[in-house]
C-alpha cells in the first residue's frame, strides 16, 4: 500500500500547492486538515506515514498540535515535517523541542520538500 | 531603485483574460497552461519553480471566484508564495480617497501613511504600471517614505480601482526572484476581474 501523508494548512493555497507536488510526483495518498485540533484527530483516526504541518493556524498552531501527537502513543513514532514562515533560529528550536523531526520554511520549494519527505519515507520503509 | 517589471518574462504565454471568456474558464485556461510548463521541467529547476507558484495563484483564484474569497486568496498568494509577511489590498473611492479592502501584517502607521498619501496613490495607479523596488539603488521616494517594495496597479474594465502593496518579505527572502515577477504580473492581469466582476 502507498504512503499516506497528513497535509495541515490553514491556507488553501499552500495545501492546493503540496496536493499538486505530490499527486503529480508521487504515488502517496493524500489527507488533509485545516488547523491543529483536526490534524490531531485525522492521524488518530488515518494513521499517516508522515505529517507535513504549517505552524501558524487558527485553534492550535503546529507546535502545540505536534507537543500533542507526541503525547500519544499512537502518532510519538509518525515523522512530522513542520512548515513555517519563520525560519529563524528561535522558532526552528521552538520547533524541534515540540517534537517535530525537521522543518521547511515558505515559500515552499517544490523539490526540497518532494526530497525531504521521501528521505523520511523510505527510511520508514527501511525500518 | 525603482524598475518597471520588464517584458523580459520567463513564461510569456501566460494567456490572459481577453474578454471573450467567462472570468473563471480564463483562469482555468491559465492554470491548465502553467500545470503544462511544470510538468515538462523537472521540480528543482529555476523554471519549474516559476511554473508552480503560476499555476497555484491562478487556480486558486479561480476557486476564490468560485467561492467568493479573492481577498483571502490574494493575501495567501503574498504570504505563502511570496512570503510577504506585510500586505494591502487597497481600492480608490470615486471621492478620490482609498481604503484597504484587506491586509494582512499592516500595521496601523502604515496604513495611516497610505491613506496620507492617496492622490500620489491614485495616480500611480492610473499610470498602470507594476512596480519592484529593488533596495540596492536609490530612488522614488514616495515608495522609499512609504516602505513598499512592490506596487501592482489593479484595473478593471480599463478603469484603474486600486492597487497590490507589497512592504516586507520575511526575513528568509532577500530580494524578489523569478517567480515574484510572473506572480506579480499574473495578479496585475486578474486581481480587477477577480475582485470586480462579481
Amino acid at each position: 500500500m502507498n504512503p499516506k501523508i497528513l497535509l495541515v494548512d490553514d491556507s488553501s493555497t499552500t495545501l492546493l500547492m503540496e496536493q499538486m507536488l505530490f499527486d503529480r510526483y508521487t504515488k502517496y495518498n493524500l489527507v488533509t486538515a485545516r488547523d491543529g485540533q483536526e490534524a490531531i484527530q485525522k492521524a488518530l483516526a488515518e494513521e499517516p506515514d508522515l505529517i507535513l504541518m504549517d505552524v501558524v493556524m487558527p485553534k492550535m498552531d503546529g507546535f502545540d498540535a505536534c507537543r500533542e501527537m507526541r503525547k500519544l502513543e499512537k502518532l510519538r513514532r509518525v515523522p512530522i515535517i513542520l512548515v513555517t514562515s519563520r525560519g529563524e533560529p528561535a522558532n526552528v528550536e521552538i520547533g524541534f523541542a515540540s517534537g517535530c523531526n525537521d522543518y521547511l520554511t515558505k515559500p515552499i520549494n517544490g523539490r526540497e520538500l518532494l526530497e525531504m519527505v521521501n528521505a523520511y519515507l523510505e527510511a520508514e520503509k527501511a525500518e | 531603485m525603482m524598475e518597471e517589471c520588464s517584458s523580459d518574462r520567463i513564461c510569456p504565454q501566460i494567456p490572459g483574460n481577453d474578454g471573450d471568456i467567462g472570468l473563471e474558464q480564463a483562469l482555468d485556461r491559465c492554470a491548465a497552461c502553467c500545470l503544462n510548463g511544470c510538468l515538462e521541467t523537472a521540480p528543482g529547476d529555476q523554471t519549474h519553480t516559476v511554473w508552480l507558484k503560476l499555476y497555484t495563484a491562478s487556480e486558486r483564484l479561480r476557486i476564490a471566484v468560485h467561492e467568493h474569497d479573492v481577498l483571502q486568496a490574494l493575501l495567501e498568494i503574498g504570504s505563502n508564495l511570496m512570503a510577504c509577511e506585510e500586505m494591502a489590498v487597497v481600492t480608490l473611492q470615486e471621492d478620490g480617497r482609498l481604503s484597504v479592502l484587506a491586509s494582512s501584517g499592516l500595521t496601523e502607521h502604515r496604513a495611516e501613511a497610505l491613506m496620507a498619501r492617496a492622490e500620489q496613490i491614485a495616480a500611480e495607479v492610473g499610470r498602470g504600471q507594476i512596480t519592484i523596488v529593488n533596495a540596492s539603488r536609490c530612488g522614488n521616494a514616495l515608495w522609499s517614505e512609504l516602505g513598499i517594495i512592490a506596487f501592482v496597479p489593479v484595473w478593471h474594465k480599463s478603469e484603474p480601482r486600486g492597487a497590490l502593496i507589497f512592504y516586507k518579505l520575511l526575513p528568509q527572502r532577500t530580494g524578489f526572484d523569478a517567480a515574484d515577477y510572473e506572480l506579480l504580473q499574473l495578479l496585475s492581469m486578474y486581481s480587477g476581474a477577480c475582485l470586480f466582476s462579481a
